[in-house]
């Protein structure tokens, strides 16, 4: 036990480091003081003053001294009074409010439960006996409540220790494995059960001071940048929680929080023991956790079509914000009888906890196969197999051929580190991806807009200006004449086929009327570009403006990093040795130089081969459903894309676009690539790419708007770069500078 | 064609695993014996540059005399080097021969010294029933002799062979010691081994190692004699402690070695 704990704490401290210095700079930069705001200190001094002396300075509010926008009697420099004031009313209303809301709440439930029996006349029992409990006992004192929903409502840490305990389980028991030392391990007489409890010991151990960890520092960094207000003060103070069914103070909220998510994280660290144990093989563990954390987080946004859904209510990311599982009283059916979220989410760990346990220690125990080869060397076995009974049909030759050293890196690419069943993988998933995002509108409104755009292709010629004005006249005549026609037949001078002709006419006219006036805008933004001397055109854009703001392709993202982030790391991590293959490799007479141009050829040729494949099955896609138009009109065409190149078509830009994308995804894999050879371990090769790309979009989710477009992800994009003016080149040119650095360095240190 | 190692020094933090160096290589066998933890791995792998030496030099003299630091001839001596390493890590997914063909294109050979030399290699090695197992599916000794395989591909004039003979039956055993006999003509070998039989006819010398120091030099037939007569208590000690004995005279096991038969070239 002692000895797994030093084997884990001496390889994860590094890693624990690092994060825990990026959580810190996160923290820091969320908990900045606006200039635009007052302070948060500013306006907690003005709360105690209010309350040590309320009625002097309602008096001074009601008479008008402090109203109006320039006096600051109490706001510092730049503010006014009427700010502060504004501050106190608010809270003060909202507490008094308070107890209004609550008996809104306890009178409906009465409603209701009068004409209720069985589990819902049980359920609005417990709504009335629990918010009855809230309306008499909470207890919301007048206070500038501060720090505390910032600081719950902090994310970014909470992915920071995800990837950190995906790490810790993997060194736990994979890299005991990949090290071969798992053998003599698991044949030794404690090696079995025995080790398995205390790996998993040590596992809830380092998980709990880890969070611990985390939990104090960004804690410590809120209390020192925001300060926190009273903990005495009920939760309900809090709107988000304001109906809170639990009579709880903000410090008991807190506690509560923190067992809370130390169990989601115990359980997720459970999950990603269980993964390692049965994978056995890194790469696959983090597609695998990916997969678990992006499932969660999936049935977590299902709250949007549910919003009372017990699947989108517990689970990973609602334990994870604890907010949510607060917010108000959610109960289940259970035969009859309602059971609170929170007792079956307790439930669910306690249950989980025991299962995930059992089927680790039953998986460690017996579950693998003692080969040193994981399931995915299983899978090609059987390929194998099957290529077997091929060679006893067709006699082979014997392998005579001088491979060159690019052919060779490409076949260790895709069959040794099992490149091309990740892609197929990728790929399938690209696919389902693709038919739901790119569906063939079934809208009526985007029928009707496509039959407008599709009569009046083209540039604006006057027989269309005709056509439009005559239709606008049609429409309004037939909205205007409505009326008159219905009177009639109310009078009875109509029949009633009559009227149900005119009404369906009435009917498309009014449905019209929107698309043709956003037609005729069309017209006027025409007018106006070529005012400013561009073309524009009347194209059906819909699928154009689909192509050009596309999403940022993960499956691609991944297609690249999977399958290189091993180029140079796997020649160094063989599965018995101390140096792997590049110990031989490196004493060849091409086994540096030439060999590394060909991994870094290899990779770019690949890299354009997987670009090449999800364009065109993007192109597929989109000219499937959006037929794609007029390929040949002018870019200002489309509204959103005014003032971007001018002097390009349509289909030069999407191949500017696809272009400039496919180079940055080129740069992307060589910088995969030459971390590998920097960092020599895939693991932290996928960490390092993730928070490459992720960093500046989880900084952007945290505040940071303003470099909304200076972002990998908006680079890969394109188009959003181009549009808000951002200098593509500049920022290109910086990444490839980035890269080329850390290329030329890890060509260095391979070569030496 | 030499090669002088001079003062080779290398410390892992505070351990030293080899203090300065020092020996002139020229062709024929040299055995390098020691105790586990006694530099020998730590030495083959400087002298391929996988690994930096803190001081010291490697120079190579060629046969028309001209001598050349190792690390500035880079390509040019690596195409004359041959490495085996202790624990060979190979592509688990590659067949023998594909694996083969690779390491001829990684030393650069053209197709027809290939197509020579692959398949009398894989025959002295007794793999070449087997030419499209996938190494994965090979046992602990058949990856052993792949390895050697691999190292003694494309006629290389200096040979590292980090214990070549380890895990291998006693049948191999003799076998492979032949074959690097046989081959060893006008080579530098260096062999890394603990076990005296192994290189006791073959080599010219056995440079004996502890603790990362050369504690002796010399040639098989000399360093017998020392034990024999008892002279050197130091070399008894060693071999003892080599041969897994505590005490007593080592020469009834030795010579039980040397009774196998087979055929040894000298
Ligand atoms: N990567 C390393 N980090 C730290 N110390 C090392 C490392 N590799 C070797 N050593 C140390 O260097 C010394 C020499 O090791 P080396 O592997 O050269 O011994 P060896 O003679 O090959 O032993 P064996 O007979 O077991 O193969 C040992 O004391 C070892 O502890
Ligand atoms: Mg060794």
């Amino acid at each position: 036990m002692g000895f797994e704990f030093q084997k884990c704490c001496s390889k994860v401290w590094k890693p624990l480091l690092l994060l825990l210095a990026l959580n810190a700079a996160v923290c820091i930069w969320v908990t900045r003081a606006d200039p635009r705001f007052l302070t948060e200190d500013g306006i907690a001094e003005f709360f105690d003053l209010y309350t040590k002396n309320a009625m002097q300075m309602d008096e001074e509010y009601r008479l008008g001294v402090s109203r109006s926008v320039q006096e600051s009697k109490y706001a510092p420099e730049g503010f006014s009074d009427w700010q502060m004031f504004r501050e106190i009313y608010s809270r003060i209303e909202y507490i008094e409010e308070f107890g209004g809301q609550l008996q809104n709440v306890l009178d409906r439930t009465q409603d209701r439960l009068a004409g209720s029996s069985g589990y819902s006349q049980k359920y609005y029992e417990n709504v009335i006996r629990l918010y009855g409990h809230v309306k008499d006992d909470a207890v919301l004192g007048l206070e500038y409540s501060r720090g505390w929903m910032s600081y719950f409502s902090y994310r970014a840490g909470d992915f920071l220790l995800l990837i950190l305990i995906v790490y810790l389980s993997s060194t736990l028991f994979t890299h005991e494995r990949i090290s071969g030392f798992l053998l003599i391990l698991r044949s030794t007489k404690n090696g079995r059960t025995k080790t398995a409890v205390a790996k998993l010991c040590v596992l809830t151990v380092m998980v709990t001071a880890v969070f611990l960890l985390f939990t104090t520092e960004t804690w410590l960094i809120f209390w020192f940048r925001t300060g926190f207000s009273s903990i005495r003060n009920g939760i309900q103070i809090f709107i988000s929680l304001q109906l809170c069914p639990y009579v709880i103070t903000v410090g008991q909220f807190f506690l509560l929080s923190i067992i809370i998510r130390l169990c989601a994280f115990i359980v997720f660290s459970l999950i990603a023991s269980l993964i390692s144990v049965s994978l056995y093989h890194p790469v696959a563990e983090f597609v695998a956790n990916t997969v678990v954390v992006g499932s969660s987080y999936l049935l977590y946004m299902t709250r949007s079509v549910s919003p009372d859904g017990l699947l989108a209510n517990i689970g990973l990311f609602p334990s994870l914000e604890v907010i949510p599982l607060f917010a108000r009283y959610r109960a289940a059916d259970f035969f009859g009888y309602p059971v609170s979220y929170l007792t079956i989410l307790a439930l669910v760990f306690i249950l989980s906890v025991l299962v995930l346990l059992s089927a680790i220690i039953l998986k460690y125990k017996i579950g693998i196969s003692m080969l040193p080869e994981s399931w995915l060397s299983r899978i090609s076995a059987s390929t194998g197999v099957f290529r077997k009974s091929l060679e006893g049909v067709v006699p082979h030759a014997r392998y005579e051929r001088l491979p060159s050293l690019f052919a060779a890196e490409v076949y260790k690419t895709l069959f040794l580190r099992h490149a091309l069943l990740c892609i197929a993988i990728l790929f399938v998933t690209k696919l389902f991806l693709s038919v739901a995002a790119y569906k063939p509108p079934v809208s009526y409104s985007d029928a009707v807009y496509k039959e407008y755009m599709q009569i009046l292709a083209g540039e604006a010629t006057d027989e269309k200006r005709m056509y439009i004005s005559e239709e606008r006249n049609r429409i309004n005549e037939t909205l205007q004449n409505f009326e008159d026609l219905q009177k009639q037949y109310i009078d009875g001078a109509m029949s009633v086929e009559e009227y149900q002709e005119i009404l369906s006419e009435y009917n498309t006219a009014y449905s019209r009327d929107i698309y043709l006036a956003r037609v005729e805008n069309h017209l006027i933004y025409i007018d106006t570009q070529k005012e400013e001397g561009r073309e524009a055109w009347f194209v059906y854009d819909t699928g154009w403006n689909k192509l050009f703001f596309q999403g940022y392709d993960w499956t691609l993202f991944f297609a690249l990093l999977i399958p290189f982030c091993g180029a140079f790391a796997s020649e160094y991590n063989g599965t018995s040795s101390s140096y792997g293959f590049a110990g031989i490799l490196k004493t060849t007479k091409n086994g540096r130089r030439k060999t590394m141009t060909s991994k870094y050829m290899s990779v770019v040729c690949l890299s354009v081969v997987w670009i090449v494949i999800w364009t065109v099955s993007d192109c597929f896609f989109l000219v499937k459903a959006y037929d794609m138009p007029l390929p040949s009109s002018p870019i200002a065409s489309l509204e959103t894309m005014a003032g971007v190149i001018p002097s390009l078509t349509l289909w030069q830009y999407a191949l500017l676009m696809f272009v400039v994308r496919a180079l940055v995804w080129i740069v992307f894999a060589v910088l995969v690539c030459s971390m590998s050879q920097i960092l020599k371990k895939q693991i932290p090769v996928l960490s390092v790419a993730a928070i490459f790309t992720l960093i500046p979009d989880l900084l952007i989710y945290f505040g940071l708007t303003a470099l909304r477009n200076w972002t990998f992800v908006s680079l890969v994009k394109v188009t959003p770069m181009l549009i808000t003016n951002v200098p593509i080149l500049l920022y290109l040119g910086v990444f490839v500078f980035v890269v080329s650095a850390s290329t030329y360095y890890a060509g260095k240190t391979w070569v030496k | 064609m030499k090669l002088a190692l001079n003062g080779v020094t290398k410390s892992y933090g505070s351990n030293l695993a080899l203090n300065a160096f020092t020996a002139t290589l020229e062709p024929g066998i040299y055995a390098l014996l020691g105790p586990n933890g006694s530099g020998k791995s730590t030495l083959m792998n400087i002298i391929t540059d996988n690994l930096k030496a803190d001081y010291g030099s490697i120079t190579y003299t060629s046969d028309e005399g001209v001598s050349e630091n190792v690390l500035k001839m880079g390509v040019r001596f690596r195409e004359k080097l041959g490495f085996m390493p202790q624990y060979p890590g190979l592509y688990p997914n590659f067949s023998i021969e594909r694996f083969m063909w690779y390491m001829a294109a990684l030393k650069g050979m053209t197709k027809e010294v290939a197509l020579e030399q692959i398949p009398a290699i894989l025959k002295a090695v007794e793999l070449d029933d087997v030419p499209r197992h996938k190494i994965g599916a090979l046992s602990g000794g058949m990856k052993q002799r792949l390895a050697l395989a691999q190292a003694v591909l494309g006629d290389p004039e200096i040979l590292i062979l980090d214990e070549p003979t380890a895990g291998l039956d006693p049948k191999q055993r003799i076998s492979i010691r032949n074959y690097i006999s046989r081959i060893a003509f006008n080579k530098i070998v260096l062999i890394a081994t603990h076990v005296v039989p192994d290189v006791e006819f073959i080599a010219r010398d056995i440079i004996m190692l502890k603790k990362g120091v050369i504690a002796d030099n010399a040639p098989p037939t000399e360093l017998l004699k020392k034990i024999e007569g008892g002279a050197a208590d130091r070399h008894a000690r060693t071999l003892d402690f080599l041969n897994g004995k505590r005490g007593g005279t080592i020469l009834p096991r030795f010579f039980l070695f040397s009774c196998i038969p087979g055929k040894f070239v000298a």
